[in-house]
Order: structure tokens, then C-alpha cells, then sequence
């Protein structure tokens, strides 16, 4: 056994004579300072740099020229074919670089963007981006539309309009769904105020264009072929693809999108780090002065929140005070509920209403007024004048209205609940303004399903017939209402936007009193709100889809006229936000705020899809008892499914099966986060444990102990002054 | 706007730069308009003359619009001009836009984020460089006991080994888990 050697302390000592320096770790050299030594060449310590080891761009050129004379060199001793495998394997990399440049150019308002974020940050330019992306999206879906709907069905019109037996594709009488000239067969419009509010309503002549189901032909496009008939387009078919499989690619692409958001996000959720996150990830896209100011404040007061909130978490609230903010809380949860609650029933009575005797003797088929009741009413003066409009237009005003009053509303009730951290009231309110949005736009679509429920083949127990409204095309009367929805909420918009940000800034800069008496400011822009408006929406346009098939491009132009109408008020009329929003958080908050509303139109379609019969007078499945039934007999006719999958797919118990693999999906992904997150503290405590061994060594080291101590010693005071100063901010509160 | 800049600037010399920065050849002379703004009849001079290595001092460089008002406008130029004193070359202007371009790689903004923030150039991040970074970002706003405390929450969330600095391998840790990190490290051609 070999004796213990007295001077352990001096042989384990660095400073020891026949040191291998390369044996060394890094942070031990540098703990040492052994730099300094004369006994160690600057040529050994060069390789222990520990900073980030950076080329600069001349120096990676230096680099980069060697390697192109080295592999030119390479090139010049292959063999033929390694070498034209070589030149090919070039070529590709130099295409596919040419091909990334020429996508980078097709970059969609890259400018703006730029502008707004310069101006306003990147939160804001977060909002302009989901705006570009939603353009794409509905870019697409015209072009679909466009290609394989609306073109295909155009020209069957002018193929059949044009054959010997004029076979007529519509009979003008059956759609008899809104202006009550078609009865009569005459003329389309009454009068240039009648045609353009009938532009506004998707009624009377417009049911008759493009834009809704009931213009499109049935049957397929068949040519004569070697003296065959033969079918060349399947337009029945190729309308149900284009409306059905267009909302499977859109979910599985955003499913797709979540799924691998959900994965980061609730890593990070695990292992946040507020303070750090908050201080190292400035923005730096910032080109304006008050923005780049505004911004410093922002950051500051954010911090200054989040000490206190921190200081406030070890503090308990007493009993009273807890019983006190419950009954506040439960107080102005319900009167949100009930603002929520009584939106909805007043359109709901509204349509309910119009199979009330007094509403059926003056309308028609479609629950719209009748020639000779708009006679009377254009007799009558302007309050019943407008009360009518009031009647036709209700439903529509009250859904756009109350998305523009209901959220500065549960803002203001928000400030009154006294939540300890803002981060909370700020997520509350934002849940309920998207639980007010999807209500409203739930129940406006459940109840056109009761309105048309009588025409598509269902029933509805306390229907009358006295009180059954009948429709001979009631997919464009869903279609009409959800166009009339989408005009209207466009308007309101358009006005909510003038008078809350462009009258407002310019009342402000000519009333110094207003500014600097009252202290108003300018509006600011509210990301989080402005991001659910877009969803609401889209969610329109996902409903009309189906039974409009121009609705895409009504959607490309609105959305291109909020960009630039917001992007306009945005750079003059309004100040970047006041509450710090995180990019990621926004990214995945905002995918499944349109996961949610795709799923609810989704339910939707699939309600009309597999349980509706199509009306037997209009559009390209009026020869058909369902929707699917082009689709089925494509599929009986080439053998590959058998009857029972599809008989199967449409009940509800795949719809069950689907909803559990969606949740055991989610569920793999937050175990995976978690277990993730475990692995990071295990590893961490790893670490430190490392760390405390090799202190232990470094402490054999003559003289680093004190060193340490007294390193330690500056650093335990500037902590204490800092736990002392958190004590005394708590001591306040 | 193309053709003039592309006279001043040799397709070869447009290949090289694409290779060695995160750009397309279109980019790379919008990057050469902005960076010729700066001082037109110096740079144009220089580059007709074939010399690409005309530099810019720092009250010039400063006048780009996205550094004009950051705080760290001197660390910035300081990191990316290869002397370290702020002057820069067309080619560490190019390298400054590639690393804070939306396709750079994260761990090259880390590395680059590291030494901006390294004020005193020790590869290490310590209490003077966050007090200092942490001043800068709230606008020199905030009380020094309110610094302290804020440096004393990063130093708990970041410093693993508890020695009272940020390396850089905690430094990237950090930043890998702030995914908008990469967004907001971002100056846009």
C-alpha cells in the first residue's frame, strides 16, 4: 500500500514542475489566470480561448478561397465520371440558390412590413405577417375556386346556353328566394336602389351570378369522342373536392403547425426565464426615436412589474380579502356572460321572429319583404323606412357591432377585478373576446341550419307549418347571409377604424387640451385584438366557402384592404403597444385560436355535408339526394373502398375516434415536454454537482481558495443589497 | 438601381458574397445602395477604383436607420469591424446584415449576441457587463437597486455553475430557449 504522501497539496499544485498543459480543462487554465505565467507558452493557451470561437467575413473569404483551390485541385485528379457527378452536384447546389432567390422576390408586402416594424416593433409586424399568411391561404383557395369551380361551371353555362335543346341550367321561379320579380319572370331589378341594395344583401340578381351555389350547373362536362359520349370534367364532384378537401389540407397543415409549436412552447413553459428572456432579446428592427424610447419604458416598467409581482408571490392575502375579490370577480364574470349571452339571443330572436305571422304576411319564401310590402314601406316615412332596414339588416349589425363594443367593454371590466399580475388580466380578457367572437359566429351558423332545416329534409319539432320558412334554395340563403355578414363586418370595420384611430388623432392633434389637460392619447394598437378580428373573419369566409364560390376572392380583396388600410392608420394614427407581447407566445396562441375556429366551421360543414338533402332545384347537386353522392359513386365505380369505410366515415364514431388520437396527440407532446423538461433539470443539477467537485479540486490549489472567498464576497453583497431592496418593495405593498 | 451597382461590384465578387453571407444577389446590392448612402462619392470613388476595402467610420456607419437608435449602436460596430474600432468595410458591413438576417442560424446570432453584450471583452458576461446591459435596454430609467435585482433573477436563471458569470454556453442555453429571440435579433435588408 502506498504510504500518504505529506506534500499532496504542492504535487497536485499547477504551478508543479512538468505540468502537461493540454491536460487541463479550460475554465480550470482560466481560473488560474494561467495565461499569466511565464511558464506556459502563448502558443499552448491560444487553443483554450472559451469565447465564441467568431470568423469574420474576410478571414471565412481567406478560408473559402483555400478550399475552392484545394477542391479545384481535388477535381483536376477525379476520375470522368466523379467528376462530371461533381460538376452535376454543383450545378444543383448554384440552382437551388438561384430558385431561393427568385421565391425570396415573390416575398409578399416585405416592404411595409419593414416600415411597420420599424416604426412600430416586431409585435406589431407579427399582426401584418398573419395577415400576409392568411392572404396566401385564401389565395390559394381562389385559385382553386377559380380553376376547378368557377371556370369549369362558366363555361358548361355557355355550352349548354348555346345547345339546340336550350336547356335551361336554372329556372329563374325556383330560386324565388328574394326578390319577388322572379315570381313574375320579368325583369331582375326594380330600380338602381334596389339592384345595389341587393348587391349588399346577396339577394335578387345576385343569385344569379357566380358568386353563389345556385348559379352552378349539375351534371358533368361530357364531349363526343370517337362517337362516344365521354365525361371530361366531373363538376359535382369537382365542387364537393374543392369545398371538402380544401378544409382537410387546411387543418392538417395548422394540426401539423401546432403540433410542433405545442412541442417548444411547452419546453419552454417548463424552463422559462422571465428576466432573462425579457433583457437579452431586444428588438433590434426598431429605425424610429419615440419608438425606440417607448420601447426602452416599455421594457422598463415591465421590469419593474415583475419585481414587484415577485415580491407580492410569498405574500398571502387575507380571508376577507380573498372572499371579496371572489364576489367582485364572479360579479363582472357574469355581467361579460350576460353581454355575451344577450348579443347572441337578440340576433337569434331576430331570425327566430321572422316565422312570426306578422313577419310571414309580408315576406316571401325567403323571409324577405315582398314587392308589395316594399310599395307600402317606400310610402311610409323614414323611421319605418328604417326600421325595415333595421329588420333586414339586424342579425348581420349586431354580430359586427358587438365585436368592435364588447372587447373595450371586457377591458374595462378587466380593470376593475384587481388581478396581482397583469400577465393574467391580459389573459382573461383575451379569452373572452375570443369566447364572444366564436359564440357569436356558433350561434349565427346553428341557427341558419334551424332556418333552413324544413328545406333540407329536417325537422324541426316546434316548427309549424304556419311557421316553416321554406326555401327553395337554401343554400344560397346560408350563402346570402353570410355574404350580408362578411359586407357588414367589412363596413364596420372600416368605420370602427376611422372614428376610433383616424378622427381620434386628428381631433388630438388639434386639441392641446384634450393632450395635455385631459392627458388623452393616441389609440394604441392593440395586437392581441386586432389578431381576433382577423380570426373572426376568416371564419366567415370558411363558413360562405361551400356555398359561394367567389367568396375566395371577396376574401383576397378584403384582406389585402386591411393591410394597407391598418398599415396606413398604424404608421400615423396610433402608438406601438404598451404591454411587452412575446413572439412565440403570440405564434402559438394565434395558430390555435384558427385551429379552434377551423374546427367549428368544420363541425358546420360536416352537420350540412352528411346530413342535409340538396336542394332539388338549384345547384350542382340537385340531381343528387347528398352532397357526397358524386363521390360515392366515383368510388363504387373504381372498386377501391368498400361501401362500408364510407357508410362508417360518416358517423359519429369516427368523429370520436378522431377527437381521442387528437387528444392522445397532444398528450404524447406535452409528456414529451415534460420529460424534456425533467431531463434539462437532472442535467442541470448534473452540472452543478460537476462543478462542485471540481471547486473541491480547484480548492487543493494553493491560494485559490481565498481568491474565490473573496470573489464570492463582492458578489453575496450586491445580492443582499438587492434581497434588502425586494424586502423593502413587499414591505410597501 | 440594379445595373449601376452591378458594374461597381464583379459577378465574381457577387458569387463570393452570396456563398459567404445568408443573401441573394439582389439583396447583396440593396445592401451595397444603403451601405453607398452612407458616403456616395467615397464609396462609388473607391469602388470604381476596384477597392472594395474603402472604409466607413463609425459617425457614418451609425447613420444606418435600424442602428441609429439602438443602445448598443457602438457594440455593434465594434463586434463586426475587424479592428474593433467601429470603422467598417463593405465586407463587415455585409457580415454585420448576414448575422442579423431572419436566415442566419441562431447559434451564429448567439455567438455574435455574446459579444455585444461582453462590454469589457473578457469572453465572459459578469455583473458590470449586465448592469451595463441591462441599463442600456431600460434607457439608464431604472434605480440601481432595481439593476441590482434584475441582475441578481439572471444570474439565478442563467448562471449554472454559480460563479457569478455568463459563459458562453449559458449564454446560448438561454437564448435556444427564447424562440423569438431570432426575430427580435433582426435588421431587415
Amino acid at each position: 500500500m502506498e504510504e500518504f504522501d505529506e506534500d499532496w497539496s504542492d504535487k497536485a499544485s499547477v504551478h508543479s514542475r512538468n505540468v502537461n498543459v493540454n491536460e487541463l480543462s479550460p475554465m480550470l487554465f482560466k481560473e488560474e489566470k494561467l495565461e499569466k505565467d511565464p511558464r506556459v507558452s502563448s502558443a499552448d493557451y491560444g487553443t483554450f480561448c472559451t469565447g465564441p470561437n467568431i470568423l469574420t467575413l474576410s478571414k471565412r473569404r481567406d478560408i473559402l478561397r483555400e478550399q475552392q483551390t484545394n477542391f479545384r485541385e481535388l477535381e483536376i485528379s477525379l476520375k470522368k465520371s466523379d467528376f462530371i457527378s461533381s460538376k452535376f452536384a454543383t450545378s444543383i447546389s448554384v440552382s437551388l440558390r438561384r430558385a431561393k432567390s427568385v421565391q425570396k422576390s415573390f416575398r409578399v408586402c416585405g416592404e411595409s412590413i419593414k416600415q411597420i416594424e420599424g416604426q412600430l416593433g416586431s409585435g406589431v409586424g407579427t399582426y401584418f405577417k398573419v395577415i400576409v399568411w392568411l392572404l396566401k391561404i385564401n389565395f390559394i383557395c381562389m385559385i382553386l375556386s377559380l380553376g376547378l369551380i368557377v371556370g369549369p361551371g362558366a363555361y358548361m353555362h355557355q355550352i349548354r346556353n348555346s345547345s339546340l335543346d336550350h336547356t335551361i341550367i336554372y329556372n329563374k321561379d325556383d330560386l324565388k328566394c328574394t326578390n319577388p320579380n322572379f315570381v313574375n319572370g320579368s325583369s331582375v331589378y326594380v330600380d338602381a336602389a334596389n339592384s345595389l341594395l341587393q348587391f349588399f344583401t346577396g339577394t335578387g340578381w345576385m343569385e344569379i351570378t357566380p358568386m353563389f351555389y345556385g348559379w352552378y350547373p349539375t351534371g358533368n362536362l361530357t364531349r363526343n369522342l370517337k362517337g362516344d359520349e365521354k365525361t371530361v370534367y366531373y363538376f359535382s364532384l369537382a365542387y364537393f373536392a374543392v369545398g371538402v378537401f380544401f378544409f382537410f389540407l387546411a387543418l392538417l397543415f395548422m394540426l401539423f403547425n401546432l403540433s410542433t409549436q405545442l412541442n417548444k412552447s411547452a419546453a419552454e413553459q417548463f424552463d422559462s426565464k422571465p428576466y432573462a428572456t425579457q433583457i437579452l432579446t431586444l428588438d433590434y428592427s426598431i429605425s424610429n426615436i419615440k419608438t425606440s424610447q417607448q420601447n426602452s419604458v416599455k421594457i422598463a416598467q415591465a421590469m419593474r412589474e415583475k419585481l414587484i409581482e415577485d415580491a407580492q408571490r410569498g405574500i398571502e392575502r387575507d380571508l376577507w380579502t380573498k372572499v371579496k375579490l371572489f364576489l367582485l370577480r364572479t360579479v363582472t364574470n357574469t355581467i361579460c356572460l350576460a353581454g355575451m349571452v344577450g348579443t347572441v339571443y337578440m340576433y337569434v330572436h331576430k331570425i327566430i321572429t321572422e316565422s312570426s305571422e306578422k313577419w310571414a304576411n309580408s315576406t316571401d319564401s325567403c323571409g324577405h319583404i315582398r314587392n308589395e310590402a316594399l310599395d307600402d314601406i317606400q310610402d311610409k316615412d323614414i323611421s319605418e323606412q328604417l326600421s325595415t332596414f333595421w329588420n333586414t339588416y339586424s342579425a348581420s349589425i349586431i354580430v359586427s357591432a358587438s365585436n368592435v363594443i364588447l372587447p373595450n367593454f371586457f377591458k374595462q371590466v378587466g380593470s376593475f377585478e384587481k388581478y396581482r399580475f397583469q400577465s393574467t388580466r391580459v389573459g382573461i380578457t383575451l379569452i373572452r373576446m375570443f369566447t364572444m367572437k366564436l359564440f357569436n359566429i356558433a350561434a349565427y351558423l346553428y341557427i341558419l341550419l334551424i332556418a333552413v332545416g324544413p328545406s333540407a329534409g329536417q325537422q324541426e319539432p316546434w316548427q309549424t307549418p304556419d311557421n316553416t320558412l321554406f326555401y327553395n334554395c337554401w343554400e344560397n340563403y346560408i350563402a346570402s347571409q353570410l355574404y350580408q355578414l362578411l359586407l357588414i363586418d367589412f363596413i364596420v370595420f372600416c368605420i370602427a377604424l376611422l372614428l376610433g384611430e383616424v378622427l381620434r388623432s386628428y381631433i388630438l392633434a388639434r386639441s392641446s387640451f384634450l393632450r395635455d389637460r385631459l392627458g388623452i392619447t393616441k389609440p394604441e394598437f392593440d395586437i392581441a385584438q386586432n389578431i381576433l378580428d382577423l380570426v373572426h373573419k376568416q371564419m366567415i369566409f370558411w363558413s360562405g366557402f361551400y356555398f359561394a364560390p367567389l367568396f375566395p376572392v371577396l376574401a383576397v380583396f378584403e384582406v389585402l384592404s386591411i393591410f394597407y388600410l391598418k398599415k396606413a392608420s398604424a404608421l400615423s394614427n396610433v402608438l406601438p403597444p404598451q404591454t411587452v407581447v412575446l413572439n412565440h407566445q403570440s405564434t402559438f396562441t394565434i395558430n390555435c385560436l384558427f385551429l379552434i375556429s377551423l374546427l367549428v366551421v368544420f363541425v358546420f360543414m360536416g352537420l350540412i355535408i352528411f346530413n342535409f338533402h340538396p336542394s332539388p332545384t338549384c345547384g350542382p347537386f340537385r340531381d343528387t339526394s347528398r352532397f357526397t353522392d358524386p363521390l360515392s359513386n366515383v368510388i363504387d365505380h373504381s372498386g377501391v373502398f368498400k361501401r362500408y369505410i364510407i357508410d362508417n366515415i360518416k358517423t359519429t364514431s369516427i368523429v370520436v375516434i378522431l377527437i381521442i388520437l387528437t387528444g392522445l396527440v397532444i398528450y404524447y407532446y406535452r409528456s414529451l415536454a415534460a420529460s424534456r423538461a425533467v431531463t434539462v433539470s437532472l442535467l442541470t443539477k448534473q452540472v452543478r454537482s460537476e462543478i462542485t467537485e471540481k471547486q473541491a479540486l480547484l480548492d487543493l490549489v494553493p491560494g485559490h481558495r481565498e481568491r474565490r472567498q473573496s470573489r464570492a464576497q463582492v458578489g453575496a453583497e450586491g445580492e443582499e443589497l438587492g434581497t434588502k431592496k425586494l424586502g423593502e418593495i413587499s414591505t410597501i405593498l | 438601381m440594379g445595373n449601376s451597382e452591378s458594374a461597381l461590384i464583379s459577378e465574381k465578387q457577387l458569387e463570393i458574397y452570396q456563398l459567404e453571407t445568408f443573401f441573394t444577389r439582389k439583396e447583396i446590392l440593396h445592401i451595397y445602395q444603403s451601405f453607398e448612402n452612407l458616403n456616395p462619392d467615397k464609396v462609388r470613388e473607391a469602388f470604381m477604383a476596384g477597392n472594395y476595402q474603402v472604409k466607413m467610420d463609425y459617425q457614418e456607419v451609425i447613420q444606418l436607420a435600424e442602428l441609429k437608435y439602438s443602445p448598443f449602436k457602438d457594440r455593434i460596430c465594434r463586434v463586426f469591424s475587424e479592428d474593433q474600432s467601429g470603422d467598417m468595410t463593405f465586407s463587415d458591413y455585409l457580415d454585420m446584415l448576414s448575422v442579423m438576417s431572419m436566415q442566419a442560424p441562431k447559434d451564429l446570432k448567439a455567438a455574435y449576441a455574446f459579444k455585444i453584450y461582453d462590454f469589457n471583452d473578457d469572453d465572459e458576461i459578469d455583473r458590470t457587463d449586465l448592469d451595463e446591459l441591462v441599463n442600456r435596454v431600460t434607457g439608464f430609467r431604472m434605480k440601481t437597486e432595481d439593476v441590482d435585482g434584475i441582475v441578481d433573477e439572471i444570474l439565478k436563471e442563467c448562471d449554472m455553475d454559480e460563479n457569478g458569470t455568463l459563459t458562453a454556453a449559458e449564454f446560448e442555453d438561454i437564448l435556444h430557449k427564447s424562440p423569438e429571440f431570432s426575430a427580435n435579433f433582426n435588421i431587415e435588408v
